[in-house]
This record gives C-alpha cells, structure tokens and sequence, in this order.
C-alpha cells in the first residue's frame, strides 16, 4: 500500500495532484453539486465514460460521528456484522489525512 | 495467499459487533476492522439521478412489491487504516459514494492515455514498476460524493 501511494504521489507535478495540474489527464472531474445538477444525462454519461465525477459540496448528505450513536444509524450495537480484519498496519502516508498516526518514520 | 484462490480476499472475515469496532478505534493498538455490509432498507432514493434506471424498472416491472432499497444502499464503517485491493463496484454498473464521518483516499489506476481499462488490462501491474500506468489519489472527506 505504501509502494501504491508512493507511485501516487510520484506524478504530482510541483506538489500538485494531477487533477489540479492537469485536470484533461486526471480521472477524476471535480465539480459542485449546481453545476453537477446543472448537467444533462448525457453530459455526465459522457464524463463517466472515462472519469469518476466528485462532487465536493453535497449538502444532501447527513453528518454523523464515528461514536455509538453514530455508528447506532447503521445497525443495533448488538448485531453480529461481518468485518474484514487484519493485523496493525497503519496507514502509510499520515500527511495526506491531518492528525493520522504512522509507523513510518520517513513520511513527511 | 494465492490471489486468483476462491478464498482471496475473504481469508480474515469475522464477525463482531458494532461496539466491538468502536472499541477498536479507540485505541491507538486497536485492530484494523472493515465492515463492509450495512443495510439501509430506509435509506433516501429520492430524487433519482437523471441517468439512473433502476428504479423506474423497478416500478413498472415490480409489480407493487417495494424496492430492495437495502440492496442498492449500504453503509460501510471502519477504523483508521483499513483498506480493500483493486476492484469494480457492483460489477462496473455506477456507483456512488457519500462519506459521512472521516476520511477516504480513493485510488484510481488507468493507462497512459488517460483512459479506463477493464480490470484484466491491469493483471501485469508490478507496483516497483508501474510502466505505462498512471495511479492517481484523491483524498475524500465529509460532505463529498464520488
């Protein structure tokens, strides 16, 4: 996963991501959400030919915290869900998320 | 672990409670857990995206019957950390994703071109070297739709 990232961030250009350097290259189109609603079907049928759509200011979308309650809106505290889990392996690349933790001394 | 295994990628599923995952997250050796079926048979449909069919198939073909909205809406839940390989959503037919609490960085990869490829384009991929394909990064946060 380290390696995945790495080979990531190896294509910004001047610190920049390729969707802001280069947004024709990226696969990704950044948009609000007027403007994506703004779109006809086949506007954004053609867009999702070759790129995913992000929409950055989705105001339809309910905020919750990842505590009991929160959590409570998904399923009762004590159902049996299924979870995929493995051993400690913190994420690599703690710069990309303020505050996240690492076990990797070299990231900056 | 042989990736092409019927068993590839389901070898560390377990079960537990959703206060098993909150106690996880709490502390900084906790273990990294991924719940990835949550139903939400009540979940919002409305409106239907413009380019969506589904559920106007479903109401003329349903015949009455209520939509299997638990089936086309899930949540997800997991600590810091965690993270799934490659793969296609729900068998490459769209899908969207709203995060509602936390972070989610979402990997792409595609060729030199700029273009999607079917997953099997991707089988040689070597991550030490990875040629002619572009990897790109983007780190998702509350309030986002991809």
């Amino acid at each position: 996963m380290e390696k995945l990232l790495d080979a990531a961030v190896a294509q910004y250009e001047e610190d920049y991501p390729i969707h802001l350097f280069n947004p024709m290259q990226s696969a990704i189109s950044v948009m609000s959400e007027s403007h994506f609603t703004m779109l006809t079907a086949s506007e954004i049928q053609y867009i999702l030919r070759s790129k995913h759509i992000l929409i950055t200011d989705c105001a339809s979308q309910g905020r919750i915290q990842f505590d009991r309650a929160g959590l409570r809106t998904l399923c009762s505290p004590r159902d049996t869900i299924e979870v995929n889990g493995g051993f400690q392996n913190l994420f690599p690349l703690p710069w990309l998320i303020p505050g996240c933790r690492s076990v990797y001394p070299s990231g900056p | 672990m042989d990736p092409e295994s019927e068993d590839a990628g389901n070898s560390q599923i377990r079960t537990a409670t959703s206060e098993q995952l909150l106690e996880a997250s709490a502390s900084d050796a906790g273990k990294i857990l991924n719940a990835l079926e949550f139903p939400m048979g009540t979940a919002p449909v409305s409106p239907t995206p413009k380019f969506s069919t589904d559920l106007v198939a479903w109401e003329i073909t349903g015949r009455g019957i209520p939509p299997p909205i638990g089936a086309i809406r899930w949540g997800l839940a997991a600590t810091g950390g965690a993270h799934t390989w490659f793969h296609m959503d729900s068998n490459g037919f769209n899908t969207f994703i709203d995060v509602k609490c936390g972070y989610k960085a979402w990997l792409s990869i595609y060729d030199k071109y700029g273009h999607f490829q079917l997953i099997d384009a991707f089988k040689d991929f070597v991550l030490d070297e990875p040629g002619n394909f572009q990897i790109e990064v983007i780190l998702l946060t509350p309030g986002t739709r991809l």
